[in-house]
């Protein structure tokens, strides 16, 4: 699998739910309608620890600096996590996180766009909002994996799978949630550490990956059938060969 | 007897030739294999769906996927590299320009490229 370039690491990741919401939750007027005072409390305190060892990461001047305070935050962050997680699910019915999850989503990427390239750039504000969009492909194929159940002599290889998800799954969260610190404390990423945040938010494409093949595990496709007998005339032989003009144009040039 | 693959499935790679008026030279110096993206039973005449692979892969962000080598089975002994697939430059390609399979990608490459297909389309929650 492709997960090896990430070279992530594995010990401290206990799986959890799937397309889960990140340290990015956050208490506003809309959520203390769907979860009480004392609760947000408790929620705010978890969030604002998990700000602590984001905000350290994202401080960090160069990019070895970078990887030996994410690989000292990393668990932490993984165990706050985990633990606000438990917490919302506890506290708040699966319709209403559906609901600050939605909230929460549009939210973020109206930040990104707003503040994304002041903060941390062009390229790192377009790697996380194809992540932010990612995750809410995740979302929709967890729905569909979730609706198959699998039998119990397959169970081992589909919790490897959903393992296997969960590392790649919560590794481009921290990077995704460090952005997010980045943008809620109007704290500027050093250039010298932007790589290897974008590296980092590249896992969710693993995550994705690995979720189709769940889904395919769980569902496995049938035989294809034969190739269709579709007609085929002039006009879509002209238009084939316009589409492979340029590439003739590219050889040229390079000859 | 045609020399072109009369069946191109998805998931395959293939170098795509020139037409061989237009150029010298030979396809293995040409940096261009492309990755057949299209479902393979709904191929209509010798029109198929490809994307091209580049080794330039500072190229990799959002929708332009990286694709480490390790996902990548290449034929003939030719060594395989990280690379990245430009999603944004799919393209109907006529498989008659096809000489032979250069390698396949796997599936959970495969599935990482047609994410990024997705994007670039708008297809899925946008």
């Amino acid at each position: 699998m492709g997960t090896a370039i990430l070279n992530l690491p594995r010990e401290i990741c206990t799986p959890t739910e799937i397309g889960s919401l990140g340290a990015f939750f956050d208490t506003s007027a809309s959520q203390d309608k769907i979860v009480r005072s004392k609760e947000i409390r408790l929620i705010s305190a978890l969030v604002s620890q998990l700000d602590e060892y984001l905000l350290a990461a994202i401080s960090a001047p160069s990019a070895a600096k970078f990887e030996e305070i994410r690989a000292e935050a990393w668990p932490k962050y993984a165990r706050g996590l985990r633990a606000l997680q438990d917490v919302m699910a506890n506290l708040v019915s699966e319709s209403s996180v559906e609901a600050i999850y939605k909230g929460a989503v549009n939210s973020i990427e109206k930040d990104l766009y707003t503040n994304g390239e002041s903060l941390f750039g062009k390229t790192l504000t377009e790697q996380a909002i194809f992540t932010l969009w990612t995750l809410g492909e995740i979302r929709s194929l967890r729905r569909e994996i979730m609706a198959v159940d699998v039998d119990h002599a397959r169970r081992q290889e589909d919790f490897k799978l959903f393992q296997e998800y969960h590392v790649n799954s919560l590794w481009a969260q921290f990077h995704l949630d460090s952005l997010m610190a980045a943008d809620k404390f109007k704290r500027p990423v050093p250039e010298a550490i932007r790589a290897e945040i974008c590296d980092g938010l590249r896992a969710v494409v693993n995550a994705y990956a690995i979720m189709k093949s769940a889904l395919r595990f769980r569902m496995p496709k049938t035989e294809e059938s034969a190739p269709a007998n579709l007609p085929w005339d002039e006009e879509d032989d002209r238009l084939l060969k316009s589409s492979l003009r340029d590439i003739d144009a590219d050889f040229s040039a390079d000859s | 007897m045609p020399t072109f693959p009369l069946i191109v499935k998805q998931g395959e790679i293939y170098w795509c030739e020139p037409e061989p008026l237009d150029t010298v030279g030979s396809e293995q110096e040409k940096d261009r294999p492309w990755v057949i993206v299209s479902v393979s039973n709904l191929h209509r005449g010798n029109c198929v769906e490809g994307i091209p692979l580049s080794r330039q892969t500072d190229k990799a962000v959002a929708h332009l996927i990286a694709i480490p080598k390790s996902e990548l089975r290449f034929e003939s002994g030719t060594a395989a590299y990280d690379c990245v697939a430009l999603t944004d430059q799919i393209r109907a390609l006529d498989k008659r320009r096809f000489r032979k399979k250069t390698g396949t990608m796997s599936a959970y490459g495969l599935d990482s490229v047609l994410l990024g297909v997705k994007r670039i389309l708008g297809i899925g929650n946008t």
